[in-house]
């Protein structure tokens, strides 16, 4: 909301916004990023969400009108510059481990883990790993407005642990997250989502990802490091933190441990990987950023025959989605990521079966109650908008509309090439593992590695 | 700070990078809403319709002559498509002779 007021004020309209108790800190950080200091601002006291209509009535009377008078009368002004900022080899801190971990944490540079120091010897090697200038800018992140440049992509992964050779793989993950359409600039969104980076391509054993045991389990440095890494550089350089406000993630979960598909896998199954699908040549190793916000309930599935399986996948898919859904539907965004195990791939395989065959049966037969995603739209604050508004709008497929029953079942996935399908892990197990993206925040970016 | 003689010392750097600071002229302020008019661009959430209802009524009370206009024509600035909603939205303002936004609502 910030950036609509922010936008309006530079285009010469004045501007007052409305804003939740809960929101006063990240909205103000916010709009100094954006540039203004003191982008006026009232606040509703407490929590609209829980609020009696008559509570709510008397609020805005009593306390939100005068409130807004005040900010539509006050004049907000251009943020100061930053007292001098380092220069990128600039000596920020000299210390032992311990005065270094000190400093970092003061200043809000670690993710509460301790850090790899970032010497210039560090980063320089690490810089060795690339032909690309460290000037080089990908992009500005949101909140803080700061460049993303192949240097402080470097400094950050030393930090996180990476080794120097990784360093290609995360330049295309910040140049996936610097795409608009992957909207960085909701990374601090309630529902809490992580990114995650998923890795295809020869890269994958160049570097050595884990494929196997523990796929999406911390352990292995590479998927470990280049997860924990991207992590670290939204919190260093996009500049989203909880513990300053920028980030409003409710609850959240740590960071993604990267995925990585297993092309050994695949080429036995005759499937193309996820790369091809995307439209890069096998021969690239591809990055793709996409954001997690929820995984489902184990995945097991059993039986000598693809029905069995597909029950189950259909089974645990429905109760991933949930009723969250709805917000895709809203959002007409709906990104599911289903993890296939190669056991299980190769029984869809048998059967004759694409990857696109087995999207559409997702598709066609996970179903959850309409109620469920009218719930989810009322209880994350969409007021007014049910799945029965959004079609009469044009915003929504008719199918979830076909009657007023609030049992009747609708789809829970919105398009079957919208569900990605990523085959890896441990060939010996019957788990696959479904996930869920955050609708259109953290849309699935790809981008190919410079090596 | 470790007591150890031999512990190495490390001289870091910055894991940040520079602020693009973006120009920023305030838009003037009216000293009076009489007789002006003021927009309601809504995210659709949070029950800023409620809200607004209310703001009304009590501007109306207080400043003769003061106009509204709603949400409906602007988007809605939450959506997907809150880039091309943005992107239209001052003209729209403008063409509804708007004074000044109240926006609305963060939560």
């Amino acid at each position: 909301m910030s950036r609509t007021s922010a936008h309006l004020e530079r285009a010469g309209i004045p501007t007052a916004s409305i804003v939740g108790t809960g929101f006063t800190g990240m909205f103000d950080l916010l709009s100094a990023g954006l540039g203004i200091e003191g982008l006026p601002r009232a606040e509703y006291p407490g929590m609209v969400a829980t609020d009696p209509d008559d509570v709510l009535r008397a609020k805005v009377a009593t306390t939100l009108v005068p409130r807004l008078l005040t900010a539509l009368g006050s004049t907000p002004t251009p943020k100061a510059a930053p007292h001098r900022e380092p220069a990128p080899a600039d000596i920020v801190c000299r210390g032992d481990l311990d005065e270094v971990q000190e400093h970092f944490t003061r200043e809000h540079w670690t993710d509460g883990l301790p850090v790899v120091p970032p010497t210039l010897d560090r980063v320089r090697r690490f810089l060795d790993h690339t032909p690309r200038s460290p000037e080089e800018i990908l992009g500005v992140l949101p909140p803080e407005q700061r460049a993303a440049t192949v240097w402080n992509v470097a400094v950050n992964g030393v930090m996180a642990g990476c080794r120097p050779e990784y360093l290609p793989i995360l330049v295309a993950a910040v140049e996936a997250v610097c795409d608009p359409l992957f909207r960085v600039e909701d990374i601090g969104s309630t529902p809490s989502w992580e990114p995650m980076v998923v890795v295809s391509g020869p890269g994958v054993r160049k570097l050595g990802f884990n494929t196997g045991p523990g796929l999406l389990k911390v352990g292995n440095q590479a998927n470990t490091s280049v997860g924990r890494f991207l992590r670290l550089y939204l919190r260093n350089v996009a500049g989203s933190r909880p513990e300053t406000g920028t980030d409003k993630g409710t609850i959240g979960f740590t960071f993604n441990v990267a995925l990585a598909e297993d092309d050994e896998a695949l080429a036995g199954l005759g499937w193309p990987p996820s790369r091809v699908e995307q439209g890069f040549d096998m021969a690239d190793t591809v990055v793709t950023v996409r954001s997690v916000v929820g995984t489902a309930s184990p995945l097991y599935s059993s039986g000598a025959t693809l029905d069995e399986h597909l029950a189950s996948l259909v089974q645990v898919a429905t109760t991933t989605t949930g009723g969250w859904v709805g917000i895709g539907v809203a959002k007409n965004h709906w990104h599911p990521l289903l993890v296939l195990n190669p056991s299980i791939a190769r029984l869809v395989v048998a059967a004759g079966w694409t990857k696109d065959d087995l999207r559409r049966h997702l598709y066609e037969n996970t179903k959850v109650p309409a109620q469920w995603l009218d719930r989810t739209l009322a209880d994350g604050g969409l007021t007014g908008t049910t799945l029965d508004s959004l079609v009469r709008e044009g915003r929504a497929d008719p199918v979830f509309a076909e009657s007023a029953d609030p049992d009747r079942l609708v789809p829970a996935f919105l398009r079957p090439e919208w569900t990605d399908i990523v085959v890896s892990g441990d060939a010996t197990r019957n788990q696959s593992r479904f996930l869920i993206n955050n609708h259109n925040q953290g849309v699935p970016v790809a981008r190919r590695v410079t090596w | 700070m470790t007591d150890d003689p031999t512990a190495p010392e490390f001289a870091v750097v910055w894991p940040s990078g520079p602020i693009r600071t973006q120009e920023f002229t305030p838009a003037p302020r009216p000293d009076d809403w009489s007789g002006r008019t003021i927009a309601f661009v809504w995210d659709y959430i949070f029950r800023g319709d409620e809200m607004w209802e209310v703001i009304r009524a009590e501007l109306t009370d207080r400043f003769p002559g003061v106009r509204f206009t709603g949400y409906d024509g602007f988007g809605n600035i939450h959506s997907t498509e809150e880039r091309e909603v943005l992107a239209a939205l001052p003209q729209r303002l403008r063409d509804r002779d708007v004074a000044a936004a109240v926006v609305g609502v963060a939560a």
